[in-house]
């Protein structure tokens, strides 16, 4: 009961540090959420559609389903083009200025020819693999629209609708902004004491410093499931986000012992670095590294090898591994072994509590003051 | 040129000196009102007062890092905050807060000091084996300034200030949270630097302190001046000398208590009269008219007022935030 | 006023040599930021697939050369996991690969005699990108397929570049790294180092001395200079191993624009030092600057071939009115060799104005500080 009383103690003198050290919540929901809106806005959250010139100086029939081609060829989301020039002059110009990437003529003798002509601003080879494959797409089309393609490809997708990747970052924030929040907000906490000498009170409590370990992965694990639905909300009102309830309780609760395992490691490393201009660093780039190499910019099976592999051994990728497919509707439960991990995460949290004030309390030796 | 007499007898002098922050505004605060002080050259001079009763914005007002609402301030003849650079060279400042770097060594603090403030190269070294002699810290030089205990950093901290042989030391409450050792070695030291001719301005809120070393005392609370002079003067000012009888029984001295009540200034706490007389034919007078009760008392005792009374009666006694 | 900032940049040394975790910290960050970069890039040009070939023969042959043959300038368009259908099926049901291409045992036999066959493409739709990227790529292996196949149907593409190669996308954001790191070191290490005087209250006794804070400023400046050209030299030779960034081609001019950069760096360093007088929040304040002037100033000539309608737009605006965008372009195309572009003064005054404006904020807030330098 006592113990009891003192973990809650912690924990509302912990809520109360947070609301007044506003730095300390700004971190875990600053960092996923620019994260969210760099990748969405650099990587295009919005669909498909590349802007582009396209001018028909055949007008003939053939340039005229060509042209169809063009405006019906299409990702699973959205339109493959995006024809916002029709005018040669403006065409030529924006294209040199480098406003557009790719401007494509159909040139007067296309029936004959059967050649098209392209202008590129080939600025690097992303943007060039992206208009250049689009417009072989479409050559493709054309051609089996013409009966003269012999070999089709049929698309089978394992979910009848494409996760939007705006909605996959979405998601992935939302993951990121739960265990990157819970290990910096646990560091923080335990960096406080040292940071403000208010160990040496906790230390010399008769219920133990270890309380206020428990008290720090609450506030935690409270905290950082409350500013994930921050991002949440958001990917679900502008991100195409689609909203599967069963789905999201499920990843909310399964994810708590992980949370309280982060919390952990954020108690170990506030033990050891004990000052936040080296803990935070490090906690931030944790939590970004995970984000880019294990899962959350795009699936590990994406990758490279050498990132495949690194992905295996660093065992935070199974957030987005395993929570992405439950999130998005692409599973419906965690497997048994899903489960045991999950389960031993959270053992794992509490050990390194133990570990961190046993290791706290034997280094905190004060001087005077 | 400014005349030059009264700018070699006081080295720093406020007249009527108002400081307003957020002036109007909502949050309008008066930190000092009506503040007059004149300092002579080679005195310690003592800014008493309780918590946030403005001494360290004053000791801001002579650094320059202030400037008075109203009110004039001269430092060596100077305006502080208009010619700052010359008056800071002429000045030092042993900050609250100490403002030592832990992690560096007791020498190396000094060094840094000594580079960053330009002393002279050749003198360098010199000098801070020097000041380091003065606060006895030879010793302990090469160590890390945060193993120190607090009176050791607050003698480094004056070690600093000394390095450029400031003309006005400042101190800023140069015994908070310092043993008694350490207090008296600074003490001594801040005797020894006021004899050989600097000027020192220190802040406290220790009576002790202000009795000890203040040659002349200035009393602020609230912003406001409300007493100065040396510590006997003010002491003088308030200054009721009391006779204390103490009896054998309670009875004894409310029946003597009866008796003279009417005559002299007195009161009566349990076995105990207390006589408010300075004259001393009163208090022959008294003496004599109790010496038929001389059975039936223990002892008689003078009491002085001391510094502490002084400080009660001008600031009264509410408890402080 | 020489030996000042000449102590405080001994002093800081002397602090970085007593505790420098805080130091290698803040050189690593780029450091692994870059390796991450570099892991991820890939994505971008290289997909992983399996593929389960049920046909067999010279058509066959050729289509699966193809498949393996398909790349642009930074390499392979597909990495083909595994040809053994069996170890296709089972990599792709058990969720280790998200794409799976099926070969049906008529394709031999349907070209052969003119029949048209459909590939099975099978794919683990969690993110469009992902589709869209395995769709597109085997476009362009049919594409390039049927080039020999039919020639009188074939409709060929007639291209015309505006720059005679395509820049690599590693070398393309190799220039933003480079900016990105000098950004973030001298950020951070100039802001720490400010900062760290009011955290620890040192401050005062360098405040209170004639000298007043002008060589504070460069002292700390200096210091910073010194670990972001040690950062600088750790990282090239990264880009260069990881990236393939043509490091040789570095000139006066583009050293020049990356002291420019530190500048930049380091007089919002003074800044957010002064500002917070803490170290707590300079960190990722300056992580997201830095990240910003990354992803959109150093993208920009990219993005503004597809910002049309909605945020993207407006950040691509932002980025096109910020000098930095059209300096680091500068240095890109003088490292890929397209043109020896002189001084663009107009970014340059922009940049030099952008720096002046950052130093009088903290210089004016450093000046209202000391007047509100209270006692406790």
């Amino acid at each position: 009961m006592k113990k009891w009383q003192a973990i809650i103690a912690i924990h509302n003198r912990n809520m109360k540090i947070l609301m007044r050290q506003k730095q300390m919540l700004i971190q875990p929901i600053i960092v996923p959420l620019v994260l969210l809106f760099l990748m969405v806005v650099i990587f295009g959250g919005g669909g498909d559609d590349w802007p582009v010139a396209i001018v028909d100086d055949s007008n003939s029939v053939e340039s005229q389903e060509l042209m169809e081609a063009f405006k019906s060829s299409a990702s699973n989301i959205t339109p493959y083009f995006d024809l916002i020039e029709m005018n040669p002059e403006e065409a030529e110009k924006k294209v040199s200025e480098g406003r557009l990437h790719l401007f494509i003529k159909i040139p007067d003798d296309f029936v004959e020819s059967k050649s098209i002509e392209m202008k590129t601003y080939n600025i690097n080879s992303d943007a060039m693999k992206n208009v250049r494959l689009r417009v072989e797409h479409t050559l493709n089309n054309y051609m089996e629209q013409q009966g003269e393609l012999q070999v089709t490809s049929q698309q089978v997708t394992a979910q009848p609708n494409d996760v939007w990747r705006a909605a996959f970052y979405g998601g992935s924030s939302v993951l990121l902004t739960l265990f990157l929040g819970s290990m910096i907000i646990a560091a923080n906490l335990h960096a406080f004491e040292y940071e403000n000498r208010t160990a040496k009170e906790i230390i010399l409590t008769p219920t133990g410093s270890i309380m206020a370990g428990f008290g720090i992965i609450i506030t935690s694990v409270l905290v950082s499931l409350i500013l994930s639905l921050i991002p949440l909300t958001l990917s679900i009102l502008f991100l195409h986000f689609e909203f599967h309830l069963y789905n999201i309780v499920l990843v909310y609760l399964s994810i708590i012992p992980i949370l309280i395992g982060c919390a952990g490691i954020g108690l170990l490393l506030g033990a050891y670095f004990k000052q936040y201009r080296v803990l935070q660093p490090l906690v931030i780039l944790i939590g970004i590294g995970t984000y880019i190499i294990g899962g959350g910019f795009a699936g590990v099976n994406m990758l490279m090898p050498l990132a495949r592999e690194i992905a295996d051994i660093w065992v935070f990728s199974v957030i987005f591994e395993w929570f992405n497919p439950v999130l998005h509707n692409f599973a419906s439960s965690f497997s048994f072994s899903q489960y045991t991990f999950i389960f031993l995460a959270g053992i794992l949290g509490f050990l390194f509590t133990f570990i961190a004030y046993w290791f706290g309390t034997r280094k905190s030796i004060f001087g005077g003051q | 040129m400014i005349s030059k007499p009264t700018q070699e007898e006081f080295v720093v002098e406020i007249n009527k000196a108002d400081l307003i922050f957020n002036k109007n505004n909502k949050k309008e605060f008066k930190a000092l009102e009506a503040l007059d002080m004149k300092i002579k050259s080679g005195q310690i001079f003592c800014l008493l007062g309780p918590n946030g009763s403005g001494k360290t914005t004053t000791i801001n007002l002579i650094n320059g890092l202030l400037e008075p609402t109203s009110g004039d301030i001269t430092v060596l003849g100077m305006n502080p905050s208009k010619s700052r650079k010359t008056v800071l060279q002429k000045i030092s400042l042993v900050p609250q807060e100490t403002a030592l770097y832990n992690d560096l060594t007791a020498r190396e603090n000094l060094l840094f000091h000594a580079r960053y403030y330009g002393v002279n190269r050749k003198f360098i070294s010199k000098r801070i084996d020097n000041v380091l002699g003065i606060v006895q810290l030879e010793n302990r030089q090469n160590d890390r300034v945060g193993t120190f205990s607090g009176g050791m950093q607050r003698r480094l901290a004056l070690a600093r200030a000394l390095l450029t042989e400031p003309e006005i030391l400042l101190l800023d409450e140069p015994t908070l949270g310092v043993d008694v050792q350490s207090r008296n070695a600074i003490w001594e030291q801040i005797r020894t630097l006021a004899s050989v001719g600097k000027t020192v301005i220190l802040t406290t809120n220790y009576m002790e302190e202000a009795e000890e070393l203040g040659e002349q005392v200035l009393i602020i609370d609230k912003g406001k001046p409300v007493a100065s002079g040396s510590p006997n003067e003010l002491k003088r000012h308030i200054g009721q000398k009391q006779m204390i009888i103490h009896f054998n029984e309670t009875k004894y001295a409310k029946q003597v208590y009866d008796e003279i009540a009417e005559d002299y200034e007195v009161t009566c706490t349990r076995n105990q009269l207390n006589v408010n007389t300075n004259a001393l034919n009163v208090q022959f007078q008294l003496l004599e008219q109790l010496s038929k009760y001389e059975e039936y008392m223990n002892h008689i005792e003078y009491s002085e007022p001391n510094l502490q009374d002084v400080f009660l009666h001008f600031t009264g006694k509410a408890l402080r935030d | 006023m020489f030996s000042a900032i000449l102590a405080i940049v001994r002093k800081d040394l002397l602090l970085v040599i007593r505790k420098p975790m805080f130091s290698i910290i803040s050189l690593l960050v780029p450091l692994i930021f870059i390796i991450f970069y570099a892991l991820v890039i890939h994505t971008s040009s290289t997909n992983p697939i399996v593929i389960a070939n049920h046909s067999e023969g010279p058509y066959t042959d050729r289509f699966v050369d193809i498949l393996q043959e398909i790349k642009s300038v930074e390499g392979s368009y597909l990495e083909i996991i595994t040809l053994d259908s069996e170890l296709a099926y089972e990599k792709y049901n058990s969720g280790q690969v998200d794409a799976l291409l099926e070969i049906p045992e008529s394709f031999e036999e349907n070209l052969s005699s003119g029949k048209q066959t459909a590939l099975k493409l099978n794919v683990f739709n969690i993110n469009s990108d992902g589709t869209k990227n395995f769709q597109l790529r085997i476009d362009h292996a049919l594409y390039e397929f049927h080039k020999n196949l039919d020639e009188n149907s074939f409709i060929t593409i007639d291209e015309e570049m505006t720059f005679s190669k395509d820049t690599p996308m590693k070398s393309y954001v190799s220039t933003g790294l480079l900016i990105f790191s000098v950004l973030l070191t001298s950020m951070i290490s100039t802001g720490t180092l400010m900062a760290r005087e009011w955290e620890e209250r040192t401050a005062k006794s360098i405040v209170l001395t004639p000298k007043g804070f002008l060589p504070l400023i460069i002292g700390k400046w200096m210091t910073a200079f010194l670990v972001t050209a040690l950062s600088t030299v750790l990282i090239l030779p990264l880009l260069y191993i990881l990236l393939g960034y043509p490091i040789g081609q570095i000139s006066t001019l583009v050293w020049f624009y990356l002291f420019l950069f530190f500048l930049y760096g380091s007089a919002a360093g003074v800044l957010l030092g002064v500002l917070f007088k803490k170290t707590l929040p300079i960190v990722p304040i300056s992580v997201v600057i830095a990240m910003s002037e990354f992803l959109v100033s150093s993208l920009e000539s990219y993005i503004r071939g597809f910002a049309y309608g909605g945020m993207t737009e407006w950040v691509w605006r932002l980025g096109s009115w910020w000098p930095s965008s059209e300096i680091i372009d500068t240095i890109r195309f003088t490292v890929e060799g397209f043109e020896q572009i002189a001084i663009n003064w107009e970014a340059f005054f922009y940049m030099a104005l952008w720096i002046a404006l950052l130093l009088s904020l903290a210089l004016i807030k450093l000046n209202k500080q000391l007047s509100f330098t209270q006692g406790q």
